[in-house]
């Protein structure tokens, strides 16, 4: 399998020191550059707000240095770090806070490899990052934009180009089309059982069979809504039902 | 001197990066830095050398770290010619400097600027070296990194040599040395 695409931070207050790797990592398939800090302050703020999979982080900077910038991310925080030091003595305590490796300057490239597939080992093993799902929608009721929480809707279904969502005995339409909601929706609780109709998992009450072969399930407040034939395989192993 | 490590490490880095893009800098930079450590290896035993020498010496240290700051740093020098032979401690000035560069320059917002100055003021030689970073507020207010140099000044000459670091009117630091005005006999 080729290696994903990494995407970079690199951290150093000597412009030099940021070329040496920004020439080593040139030479790499399936890495990015997303950004560059030049002390550790900007460092905290750029992994924050890029959340890179990878940093190579020097230790010796004026201000906060390496070593205080991964303290400061907390090991939630920070992603897969690489520390750069000038001087062995800071290397240990580098350790301290997890890195992956670090590199002593001046390194050779065949050491600056080695690092990196270090880092791509930890990296693919790494759980994947959770996908983040849609929590809030707002609709538009009476003039007035509401905020409902994904957790009321009951199923939502086509209306011309867009949606209507339908909490309890009221609908709402609001401008998305169907495909980006089925997107946006975490699956495990979501599943679109047609074109034009997702539904909550939880609300299903019945899977109904009707002559001819058409299938459509009935919800616990007793709407009935079709089921198309190439969903209805995904949508009984959703239920949990063997075929 | 004892070399700085971090100075030394640091500029090989440099150097390693510079290989590809710019043999000609490397060259320059593997000469300047073999003079210095030639200095620093061969004149140890020395404790006053002129300022002349003193300030060549110092400008292959200015040299390399111009490179390694690629166009970021300017170094203004204001030496006025009555001091060229007056006797300073060997090596005085490049623990100032660079305290400047990573304190001062380092920190600069776009380019960095460092002014060198030595004038006499009657029976005492001023050198003052003084940089466009932050100020004293931000960084080592007391000069720990320069206690070294306090400690020479102090066995050198006594309570009659002084090292003060303040804010420089304009903004950035001052750091001063004021030293008995003395030539070779």
């Amino acid at each position: 399998m080729p290696d994903r695409m990494l995407r970079v931070v690199i951290v150093d207050d000597e412009l030099l020191a940021r070329q040496r790797i920004e020439d080593l990592l040139a030479k790499e398939p399936n890495v990015e550059i997303i950004g560059e800090a030049r002390d550790g302050n900007e460092a905290v703020n750029m992994i924050r707000e890029l959340r890179p999979d990878l940093v190579f982080l020097d230790v010796q900077m004026p201000g906060r240095t390496g070593v205080e910038v991964a303290e400061e991310l907390g090991a939630d925080a920070l992603p897969a770090t690489i520390f750069t030091t000038a001087y062995e003595r800071f290397a240990l305590k580098a350790f301290d806070v997890a890195a992956i490796d670090y590199l002593v300057k001046p390194f050779d490239d065949e050491r600056f490899a080695q690092a990196l597939a270090r880092a791509r080992k930890a990296i693919a093993t790494q759980p994947a990052p959770k996908h983040e799902y849609l929590e809030r929608i707002s609709v538009e009721s009476r003039g007035q934009i509401r905020v409902v929480p994904v957790a009321l809707i009951d199923y939502i279904t086509a209306s011309g180009p867009y949606a209507e969502l339908h909490i309890g005995d009221r609908t709402f339409a609001i401008r998305e089309k169907m495909q980006t909601l089925e997107d946006k929706l975490d699956p495990a609780l979501f599943f679109r059982i047609h074109r034009s109709a997702i539904v909550r998992l939880d609300r299903i009450d019945t899977l109904l069979h009707a002559a001819g072969g058409d299938y459509a399930v009935r919800l616990k407040d007793g709407t009935e809504l079709s089921v198309s034939r190439s969903r209805r395989e995904e949508l009984e192993e959703k239920v949990g039902l063997e075929r | 001197m004892q070399i700085n490590p971090h100075f030394l490490f640091n500029t090989l880095h440099a150097v390693s990066a510079l290989v590809e893009r710019d043999p000609g800098g490397v060259r320059r930079m593997i000469a300047r830095l073999s003079e210095l450590l030639r200095h620093t290896i061969e004149s140890h035993a020395t404790d006053e050398v002129p300022l002349r020498d003193e300030l060549a010496f110092l400008r292959r240290y200015i040299e390399i770290m111009e490179i390694r700051f690629q166009g970021r740093l300017r170094v203004d020098r204001n030496i006025a010619d009555d001091t060229q032979d007056a006797l300073v401690p060997n090596l005085i000035l490049q623990p100032i400097v660079e305290n400047a560069l990573e304190h001062g320059v380092n920190r600069a917002a776009g380019e960095g600027q460092i002014e060198i100055a030595a004038r006499r003021d009657g029976e005492r030689l001023v050198l003052t070296v003084r940089d466009n970073g932050p100020g004293l507020d931000v960084q080592n207010a007391s000069g720990v990194g320069l206690a070294n140099t306090r400690a020479r000044l102090e066995q050198l000459y006594g309570n009659r040599a002084s090292l003060e670091l303040r804010d420089a009117e304009g903004g950035g630091v001052l750091a001063q040395i004021t030293l008995p005005y003395r030539e070779h006999a």
